[in-house]
C-alpha cells in the first residue's frame, strides 16, 4: 500500500489537494493501479531498440503570424485587470 | 442508403427545407434529452442559422454537397469558438474557445448544421459515459445500460435518431467502444490522418477524432469531409485527397483476415461475443476472404503499457489547469499559489480523473521513470512491430470491439483498475497508431455486440470497404425507437 509521505509526495507533484476523508480511497485505488502497471516495470526491455516513428517531424518556414488578442486571451478568466490576470492577494 | 444521403435526397429533392428537418431534429433532442442525456449543450440559434443559409442554397437553385445541411453533433471536447466546451468536467464548466477545431471548421465550411455538444466521460476519461459532472448517459436500447465511453452522447445521439452522424474522439477505443454497445459504426482513423488541433488533449500521442454514424458510407462521408494535413497540427501532415468513398464497393475476395490467437482464446470475452465474431468472419470467408491465425503475446501486456503512457500525458496535458488563465477556480482561502491552483483542481476535476494525474506524475517521477513511462514506450515499440508483422501475413485483423456488451449502471467496481480490461482490444490500436472501425455484428440479450476490423495505417479505405461488405450481407444495424424518424 502507498504510504501518506508517497502520497502526499505524489499529489504536490500533481497540484492536487487530498482531502482526508478521500486519503484512504485515492491511497487504494492508486495502489492497485500502479500493481496493475507492474507489468511493465517487470518486463525486460533490453532486446527492444528504439521509440522513435518511422516518420520525420515535419518542417514549416519560421514565419511570424497573427497572435491571440488580449481580449480573446482574458476572455475566459475570472479576473482580469488593465489587460493582466489577477489573483487575489493572501493573507 | 444512408443516412446522410437520405438527408441530401431530401434537401435538394425540396421534400423538406433545411430548417424544417433542423427543426424536427431540435424538437427530438429537447424532449428526449433529459432521459438520455446526449447532449451538454444545445446550440438551436447556430443550427438554424446554418439551415437558412443551406436553405437560401437551394432556393437559388444551387447544387449541395452531400454534407450540407445535415444535422450533428460534435463531442463536447471539440473546440467551438464561442460556444461552450466543457469535456464534461467542472473545470471547464464556463469556458467558451475562442478558435474552432479544425474538424468544426472544415465541416461549418461545408455546410454542416451543428446541434449541439455531446456528453462525454470527463476530459475524456472513462469506459462508460458515468464520468461526466452532467450525469450519465443512457443507453437507448435499454436505459439501465450504459452507453460506453469517453463518446458516449455522441454515441446515444446517433443511436437514438438525435443527430444524423457525430464527431468522438478515441484514446484507447472511446469511439469504437461506445459505437459496440450503442449499435452503431464508430472509426478511429490513422493517428496523424485526421487534424487534431482544436481537440482539447487527454493523451497527445493516441488521442484521434472520428465519426460516429448509422453505416458505414456515411462514416466514410464525414471521415472524408474532414480528414488531410493541417498546418496547425504538425502530425496531420499527409494530403490524403483519394476519397474513401470510392473503394467501398470493391471486391473482397482473397482477401487475408487476421484473427489474434490471444484474443481468440481469452476468457476475459464473453462467449457471446466470441460467437457472434465468429460467425462474422464465417460472412467474409463465404464472400472469398481467407482466415490467417496471429500468434501475437506482447497483446497481453498493451492494457497496462496503455495506461502507464496515457496517464502520463494526461498528467502533463492537465497541468494547464490551473484555474488562472482559465477554468474553475477555488472560492475559498489561500496562502500561496500553489495552495489556489490545487485547491481549484481538487474541487474541480471528478475522481477519476484525479486518480489518473495521480498515476501519470507517479510513473513519470525521478525515481520511477525509469521502470515505469520509459519501459513501456519501448514496448509500446515492440506491439507496434508485431502489429507490422501481423501486416505481412494479412491485410486487416479482426477482433470484438469490447469483451462484453453494454453492462448495468452503477457496477460495483471493487478495483480501480476493473474498468480497465474493457479496453483489452482496443488500446493496441492506438499504441500502434492504426485505423479500426467497429461495426455492429449481432446481439445478446437486445443488447448490441460490436466487431473491430483493424488495418495498417492509412488503410482506412479497406477497413471501411470490409466492414461495407459486411454491413450489406447482415441486417444487424437497427436504430433504437427513438428521436427523429426520417
Amino acid at each position: 500500500m502507498i504510504t501518506r509521505e508517497e502520497l502526499d509526495n505524489i499529489a504536490t507533484l500533481s497540484k492536487l489537494y487530498i482531502d482526508e476523508k478521500e486519503r484512504e480511497c485515492i491511497a487504494e485505488a492508486l495502489t492497485q493501479m500502479m500493481d496493475f502497471a507492474s507489468v511493465v516495470a517487470q518486463a525486460d526491455v533490453q532486446e527492444i531498440t528504439g521509440t522513435d516513428t518511422q516518420e520525420a517531424t515535419p518542417m514549416r518556414q519560421d514565419v511570424a503570424g497573427d497572435s491571440l488578442s488580449p481580449r480573446d486571451v482574458l476572455c475566459n478568466t475570472l479576473n482580469s485587470n488593465k489587460g493582466y490576470f489577477t489573483v487575489k492577494k493572501n493573507g | 442508403m444512408g443516412r446522410i444521403e437520405k438527408i441530401h435526397n431530401l434537401l435538394s429533392g425540396k421534400d423538406i427545407s433545411c430548417r424544417e428537418l433542423t427543426t424536427e431534429y431540435l424538437d427530438a433532442v429537447k424532449r428526449d434529452n433529459s432521459e438520455l442525456l446526449s447532449f451538454i449543450t444545445i446550440t438551436e440559434e447556430e443550427a438554424l442559422l446554418q439551415a437558412d443559409k443551406v436553405d437560401s442554397r437551394i432556393t437559388r437553385g444551387e447544387d449541395i454537397s452531400l454534407i450540407e445541411g445535415v444535422p450533428m453533433s460534435l463531442k463536447d471536447n471539440i473546440s467551438t469558438r464561442g460556444i461552450l466546451t466543457t469535456c464534461a468536467s467542472k473545470m471547464l464548466r464556463d469556458y467558451v474557445p475562442v478558435y474552432d477545431a479544425t474538424v468544426w471548421s472544415r465541416l461549418k465550411s461545408q455546410g454542416a448544421v451543428l446541434l449541439g455538444k455531446t456528453n462525454m466521460d470527463e476530459f475524456a476519461m472513462g469506459s462508460t459515459g458515468e464520468n461526466s459532472c452532467f450525469g450519465a448517459s443512457s443507453n437507448p436500447y435499454d436505459t439501465d445500460m450504459v452507453t460506453g465511453g469517453s463518446s458516449s452522447g455522441s454515441a446515444n445521439a446517433v443511436a437514438a435518431n438525435l443527430s444524423a452522424y457525430s464527431l468522438g474522439t478515441d484514446t484507447g477505443g472511446s469511439v469504437r467502444q461506445p459505437a459496440s454497445f450503442c449499435g452503431l459504426v464508430g472509426l478511429k482513423p490513422t493517428f496523424g490522418a485526421v487534424s487534431r488541433y482544436g481537440l482539447i488533449a487527454f493523451a497527445s500521442s493516441l488521442d484521434q477524432i472520428g465519426p460516429m454514424a448509422m453505416s458505414v458510407e456515411d462514416v466514410a462521408i464525414v471521415f472524408d469531409a474532414v480528414k488531410g494535413a493541417d498546418p496547425l497540427d504538425s502530425t496531420c501532415n499527409r494530403e490524403l485527397c483519394e476519397s474513401t468513398t470510392a473503394h467501398m464497393g470493391d471486391d473482397i475476395k482473397g482477401r487475408k483476415i487476421g484473427i489474434i490467437r490471444q484474443f481468440a482464446e481469452s476468457d476475459s470475452i464473453s462467449p457471446q461475443v466470441h460467437s457472434a465474431v465468429q460467425d462474422a468472419v464465417k460472412v467474409f470467408e463465404k464472400a472469398g476472404a481467407q482466415v490467417v491465425i496471429l500468434d501475437m503475446p506482447e497483446i497481453s501486456q498493451a492494457v497496462p503499457v496503455y495506461y502507464v503512457i496515457a496517464c502520463a500525458e494526461a498528467s502533463s496535458n492537465l497541468a494547464r489547469y490551473d484555474g488562472i488563465r482559465y477554468g474553475y477556480r477555488t472560492q475559498g482561502d489561500f496562502q500561496s499559489i500553489h495552495e489556489l491552483i490545487s485547491k481549484s483542481r481538487s474541487e474541480a476535476f471528478g475522481s477519476e480523473v484525479k486518480r489518473r494525474i495521480l498515476m501519470g506524475t507517479d510513473v513519470l517521477s525521478s525515481d520511477k521513470c525509469n521502470f515505469y513511462y520509459n519501459k513501456a514506450r519501448l514496448l509500446r515499440q515492440q506491439i507496434s512491430r508485431a502489429f507490422e508483422s501481423a501486416f505481412d501475413l494479412c491485410d486487416v485483423i479482426i477482433t470484438p470491439t469490447a469483451p462484453t456488451t453494454a453492462f448495468i449502471k452503477n457496477r460495483t467496481q471493487n478495483d480501480a483498475t476493473q474498468m480497465f480490461m474493457e479496453d483489452m482490444c482496443t488500446v493496441g490500436v492506438n499504441l500502434a497508431s492504426l485505423p479500426a472501425v467497429s461495426v455492429p455484428c449481432g446481439f445478446s440479450q437486445g443488447l448490441p455486440i460490436g466487431m473491430q476490423i483493424i488495418g495498417k495505417r492509412y488503410d482506412e479505405s479497406l477497413i471501411l470497404n470490409m466492414a461495407y461488405k459486411f454491413q450489406n450481407s447482415t441486417d444487424f444495424i437497427r436504430p433504437a425507437d427513438w428521436g427523429v424518424k426520417l
